[in-house]
């Protein structure tokens, strides 16, 4: 097999004629979107933060001190890089690679507009599902190669709460395939005429809680809980193998919102204009939301966060996707104006349902 | 050109890190290394023009797989220094090479068919082959309510009270 039937395999659609031409620019620009939007989130979740709790954040490093970040890996790349002596010196040293790459390569499949994205793969779907499992596999790899228990722990946790929260995960996308019919991303941004939020509220919902726990934000930190753990995995890295794993956490999250607003927001389209802008917007409103439920919500503690998983996410996915199915099956030219409204009936009396069969910290009430 | 190159990398990478998963004293770096040869077979999937197959591979056996060996691994108590009381050399080496023999018989005997021209869109053969294979659907429900058993048994075994 040649080059030329591997393009045609893939699916790729050359933006530009040499599809090698193609995947170089494209490649340029995905990587300066991705590290573009991860100074600029470090910046905006500290400023968003400070304001949330009645400080300023920081201020002093360039205009509105947008250059913060930069002047932070600066300082983190000259700090003294210490390996542990009893440490798996090998997987210490490959740890951050194995965490970072993957987070990266989810870029490839998303689209910045109808006719730009590197690789229009017919799997992409389940493409962005592997490859994240990739990088929770190199989060565990970095808390046990620095050999402290503290990062152990934090690893672990991390592992289990990806795994579990995986479930969910998928079967909320697993409704959104069946209602667009197809696993490719830019398949999925093209049929939501009207974006998927309207039409399925609780696959939103599910996916936006679960992707939450997949990259561990508050309220599901406790891979990095500081009050009990001291930061987790990331406790005995230093220098720039330090700022990679720091980098990872906000990559995912660049990584999450932009998944969220292709996949439930409509992607590129927009209201006036389609293209980069529209989806650039969504993905902010996105990570804003997510730093308002950080400055919000109290962390989980690990026993609750793996109930919330199985007690309520799963069966609230499983039905989600068991009425999806039946919506496709049963009515499947019902009209917009029918099916909007009821999904937030459905959803609001699904959530409530639901949320009476599990209170967190109840039973502990009753050991007291 | 860049196929073939990525194809023998792929399998140089595979090689190395299958040996070095059974030669090494640590379980953990034997674990990793494992995962890596997950990772490098899923590569040689998409060099052969299976990307279906090998995206299920990496959710599959790094996703799932690799992260139940790692989970098991720290479930048990340490064994950093290798397996301590193994008396089956003899019958390991007798059974591998056993193995090897029938592999390597196999794969020479057998007559590979070779077919023409080149793999269509592979998302939509699967779809197809689960929508218009009479059975196919009911096998898929099978699978489902077997997992939705298993979910169940772990929660239920998984209950304190």
């Amino acid at each position: 097999m040649d080059d030329a039937v591997l393009v045609t395999t893939i699916g790729a659609t050359p933006w530009y004629e040499n599809f090698w031409v193609h995947l170089a620019i494209g490649a340029v620009v995905a990587i300066a979107f991705f590290f573009f939007f991860i100074v600029m989130y470090i910046w905006t979740e500290r400023r968003v933060i400070g304001l949330f709790q009645g400080r300023l954040g920081p201020n002093r490093v360039g205009p509105l001190g947008l250059i913060q970040s930069v002047a932070d890996v600066i300082k983190v790349m000259f700090k003294e890089d210490i390996v542990p002596d009893k440490s798996d010196k090998l997987l210490f040293w490959l740890a951050p690679f194995m965490a970072f790459v993957p987070v990266m390569m989810i870029l490839a499949v998303v689209p910045f507009s109808e006719n730009f994205q590197i690789v229009n793969l017919n799997v992409g779907i389940l493409y962005v599902l592997a490859v994240s499992a990739i990088s929770s596999i190199g989060v565990f790899m970095s808390g046990y190669a620095g050999n402290n228990k503290y990062g152990l722990i934090g690893g672990m946790r991390g592992l289990a709460q990806f795994i579990s929260y995986e479930i969910p995960l998928i079967l909320s996308l697993a409704s959104l395939v069946l209602i667009s019919n197809t696993f490719s991303v830019n398949g999925l941004v093209q049929a939501q005429t009207l974006p998927n939020i309207l039409m399925m509220p609780l696959a939103f919902v599910v996916y936006f809680v679960a992707s939450l726990a997949e990259i561990s934000r508050t309220p599901f930190d406790i891979v990095e809980c500081d009050s009990e753990i001291v930061a987790g995995f990331n406790i005995e890295y230093s220098s720039m193998k330090f700022a990679m794993l720091y980098l990872v956490e906000y990559g995912e999250a660049v990584v999450t919102s932009v998944l969220v607003a292709t996949l439930f927001l409509g992607g590129w389209h927009g209201f006036f204009i389609d293209g980069p802008i529209p989806l650039i917007i969504k993905m902010v409103l996105v990570f804003l939301f997510i730093l308002w439920i950080r400055a919000t919500l109290p962390r989980l503690r690990v026993d609750q966060s793996m109930g919330f998983c199985w007690k309520f996410l799963l069966p609230v996915a499983l039905v989600n996707l068991l009425f999806t199915a039946a919506r496709m099956t049963f009515f499947p030219d019902l009209s917009n104006w029918i099916v909007i409204p009821a999904s937030f009936v459905f959803t609001a009396i699904v959530i409530y349902l639901f949320a009476g069969l599990f209170k967190p910290g109840r039973k502990v009430a009753e050991n007291d | 050109m860049g196929l073939q190159i990525a194809f023998w990398a792929l399998a140089a990478i595979l090689l190395c890190s299958a040996i070095f998963a059974i030669s090494t004293k640590s379980v953990m770096r034997a674990c990793f290394a494992l995962i890596i040869c997950f990772l490098s077979v899923s590569g040689l999937f998409i060099t052969l023009g299976f990307e279906f197959l090998a995206v299920i591979q990496v959710m599959v056996y790094v996703g799932a797989v690799g992260v139940l060996i790692i989970m098991s691994v720290m479930m048990t108590k340490r064994n950093e220094e290798g397996n301590v009381s193994n008396k089956f050399k003899l019958p390991a080496i007798l059974a591998s090479l056993c193995l090897a023999v029938l592999g390597v018989f196999a794969v020479i005997t057998t007559n590979w068919p070779v077919t023409e021209g080149t793999a269509s869109n592979p998302i939509d053969n699967v779809s197809a082959v689960f929508m218009t294979t009479p059975g196919a659907i009911l096998l898929m429900i099978i699978a489902a309510l077997i997992i939705l058993t298993a979910i169940v048994a772990a929660i239920t075994t998984a209950r304190e009270e």
